[in-house]
């Protein structure tokens, strides 16, 4: 079986960046998400959204990459949203206590 | 997949196996093995990696279920056994010499609950579902996304591989029955709950498994500690067990400890053969921890013994240590403890005695006043008797080297019976405080033995002689049991000369002591006889030579003549002792005297006179080493500090010159004297 990856696209607007994520986030693809994110918030966007709509998998290493990412968004004065997160991830957002610490909203306002 | 529903678990077993894959990747570093065995209800998935160590679990702070701590505060790793321990139905550890892993499992219906979550939802029954499947995968250096791909397919490939097994116990058809029968049956082969809960916990659980799957209303477990608190609920579950009836399994326990499981009366007919399974699973644990704390119990008194033989062993006195007894007794053996010993008429007398309650004291008192004919009867018994009421307690006789010393009494009330090991325990206070008894005995007499031995060597009183001062102080060594080799004596002369004499025998104890005596007596003889000095001398030295064991002895005589003028003409032989200080009376000293041979080294030797005329108020203080090598650490005392301290004695009689010098020296150090201090003082007394 082929091995799946995490395919990132970018799409900036003036009022913010979209990040359309379709894939895997895991102890291997987390590095590149943080790279692109990171460098999104220079300078910020009044947001930065996340996708993750085709997300099929994200370990504990990939929740903790989100909780930097959002950390790291709100010092550069934006806001890191996350749209169209999976039933299951919501339950292990819940479970880590991570769903509080996360902006999530239904889909792309 | 669908058919057999483990497409309900599939999202949590990838998420589950890939935590444990990535823990054991970043944290062992080595290849890793992954085992996976599923049936139609549950998969179970071990990771295993090839490194010894503790299982790494950096739990993180988050409260689960919607934190509202701010997000700085939120840590960016350390969930992957949270998550595990959240979603899993059991998990656990597995330690090897190789490797270690840990492992979880996922029972369907439990994860189709926790899905429900609140909503309360009735588990899916699962029906007879009878298909079992295992498949093993093995995979060195496997990454997390290739083993989630492999692990999709053999998840696939177990759950769809139909084979059939029997089930243990066949149970009957209700869907909720089998679903706790199946955590009941964890619980019964599993070693889970062993070391994380307590035992109350894993009865509790126990019991509710048991409650549900056999239909019973309510179960306890019931133990009885042998503790005479009787048999007490350890755990129970649903509504209360009558004391009667339904149905009560003996738990398999080692005495004193006893117990059992009972339950209301179950409604399934397969009950009894489960209840007994119970039975020995909760016997089980309860004997490992019987022997746990029997364990912790024995190595407490083991170490409370090694307290009592090292106070015991500090005190060298009897009385001291009657007292020390029951205060080390109370309140680890009893409320209250007593000593009685044998008295000299062989009567017991009551030596000590310690109440926690000082009030009840003059109670104690008379109730073991009482009890004596009781306490002679102990005596004669070895091993402890148990004493009635009123006293309510147990005696002991103590009894070291085949002396009867007394009796060692002690209790805790009517309430409280010490059960047999604290009972051995008293009995070895016991024998150890008899030890420590005929010590401070044993130690005692050996004291009064030195003290006689040593005043029969020194003067009980020195002469009182108009115009001549005399005055001593002798300072035994240390704890005083070892004679000293010092000693000082005045003899009167025929012609109205007075010989004092100042000596230091090497050594101490007994064989000094001998050695001091032969001395004295020899000195005395001779001068006695007329000898002059120095003849005297050669003759002590041959004899010392001859009869004294290779001790020899450090000398000052000085024969002293009053002159009509007021003066005292004094001749001084010094054989290898000090020179003695002359303290003027204005308060100048200086040392006199001309340093001869020590006596009992050589076959001769050599003593010049040197003749001293002391003035009146002036006095000759002579010391032995005790004085000058009193120590400070590594200082000596010294002559110049007794020089210094003497000349502020000028005027002083010679009682008093002695008694100042020898607190000087005393106080020059905390330490007890090492050796024995010996000062004489002869002052001229006359007013010229």
């Amino acid at each position: 079986m082929e091995r799946p990856d995490l395919s990132i696209s970018v799409e900036k607007s003036p009022r913010e960046a979209l990040v359309t994520l379709a894939g895997e986030i895991d102890m291997s693809t987390v590095a590149r998400l943080s790279a692109t994110v990171s460098e999104l918030l220079n300078p910020a966007p009044p947001r930065v959204v996340l996708d993750l709509h085709r997300v099929t998998f994200c370990d504990s290493q990939g929740l903790g990459t989100l909780v930097v990412l959002s950390r790291k968004a709100s010092l550069a004065q934006s806001v890191l949203v996350l749209v169209n997160v999976g039933d299951f991830l919501l339950r292990v957002l819940d479970i880590t206590g991570l769903r509080g610490a996360l902006m999530i909203q239904e889909t792309t306002a | 997949m669908a058919d057999v529903g483990l497409t309900d678990v599939l999202d949590e077993a990838l998420l589950l196996t890939t935590e444990l894959a990535t823990n054991a990747v970043v944290h062992a570093r080595t290849a890793l093995d992954v085992d996976i065995t599923a049936d139609a209800d549950s998969i179970t998935v071990t990771v295993m990696d090839f490194r010894i160590g503790p299982i790494t679990h950096n739990r993180a702070q988050g409260t689960p279920n919607g934190s509202t701590r701010p997000i700085e505060q939120i840590e960016e790793r350390g969930r992957g056994l949270l998550l595990v321990d959240q979603l899993a139905t059991y998990w656990g550890t597995l330690h090897f010499p190789h490797g270690k892993g840990v492992w979880f499992r996922l029972d369907r219906v439990a994860a189709l609950n926790a899905a429900a979550g609140a909503t309360g939802t009735a588990p899916a029954s699962t029906g007879e579902v009878t298909s079992t499947g295992e498949v093993t995968e093995r995979d060195a250096d496997a990454e997390p996304a290739a083993l989630r791909d492999g692990l999709a397919a053999d998840l696939v490939a177990a759950a769809t591989a139909p084979v059939l097994a029997p089930r243990v116990p066949a149970l009957g058809a209700g869907g909720a029955d089998a679903v706790s029968a199946e955590a009941l049956q964890a619980f019964l082969v599993s070693g889970r709950s062993l070391h994380g809960g307590t035992i109350v916990d894993l009865g509790e659980q126990l019991l509710s498994q048991l409650c549900v799957t056999v239909g019973a209303d309510g179960a306890a477990v019931l133990v009885d500690q042998g503790d005479g608190q009787g048999l007490r609920v350890l755990a129970e579950h649903g509504s209360p067990v009558p004391a009667k009836g339904g149905v009560r399994v003996p738990l398999r326990l080692v005495r004193p400890w006893q117990g059992e499981l009972a339950l209301t009366q179950p409604s399934a007919g397969y009950a009894g053969a489960l209840v007994d399974l119970a039975a020995d699973r909760i016997s089980l644990t309860l004997e490992n921890e019987r022997l746990r704390r029997t364990d912790a119990q024995r190595r407490t008194w083991l170490t409370y013994l090694a307290e009592v033989s090292e106070l015991l062993a500090q005190s060298l006195d009897a009385e001291l240590t009657f007292a020390l007894i029951p205060r080390l007794v109370v309140p680890r053996l009893g409320r209250w403890c007593a000593v009685h010993v044998v008295d000299n008429s062989g009567e017991l007398r009551l030596a000590a005695a310690t109440h926690t309650d000082e009030e009840a004291m003059s109670q104690l008192h008379g109730v073991l006043t009482e009890a004596v004919p009781q306490l002679r009867e102990a005596q004669q018994v070895g091993a402890a008797i148990p004493l009635p009421a009123p006293i309510d307690g147990y005696a002991v006789s103590m009894a070291a080297r085949g002396q009867q010393l007394g009796v060692l009494s002690v209790g805790h009330g009517a309430a409280h019976r010490l059960d047999p090991e604290e009972l051995a325990v008293v009995e070895d206070v016991a024998r150890r405080a008899a030890l420590a008894i005929d010590n401070a005995r044993i130690h005692a007499e050996r004291r009064r033995v030195a003290e006689a031995l040593q005043r029969s060597l020194l003067p009980p009183t020195l002469p009182q002689i108009d115009g001549i001062d005399f005055g001593a102080e002798y300072v035994p060594t240390g704890e005083g049991v070892d004679v000293g080799g010092d000693f000082y004596d005045v003899v009167g002369l025929d012609d109205g000369q007075w010989l004092v004499v100042v000596g230091d025998v090497s050594g101490k104890g007994v064989h000094a002591a001998t050695v001091t005596g032969l001395v004295r007596e020899v000195t005395r003889t001779l001068v006695r006889d007329g000898r002059p000095l120095p003849e005297a001398i050669g003759r002590l030295n041959e004899a010392l030579v001859e009869r004294g064991g290779g001790r020899f002895c450090t000398l000052a005589l000085a024969a002293v003549t009053p002159r009509t003028e007021g003066q005292l003409d004094v001749s001084l032989y010094l054989a290898g002792h000090d020179r003695p200080v002359l303290l003027h009376a204005d308060g100048r000293t200086s040392l006199v005297g001309e340093c001869g041979t020590a006596l009992g080294l050589l076959k001769k030797v050599s003593c010049p006179p040197a003749q001293v005329s002391l003035g009146p108020g002036e006095t000759l203080v002579f010391y032995t080493d005790g004085v000058t090598e009193r120590r400070r650490g590594p200082e000596l005392y010294g002559v110049e500090r007794l020089r210094l301290e003497a000349s502020s004695l000028a005027g002083f009689p010679a009682d008093v010159v002695a008694a100042r010098l020898r607190a000087a020296t005393l106080n020059f150090s905390l330490e007890t004297p090492r050796d024995d201090i010996a000062i004489f003082a002869l002052r001229n007394d006359r007013t010229g």
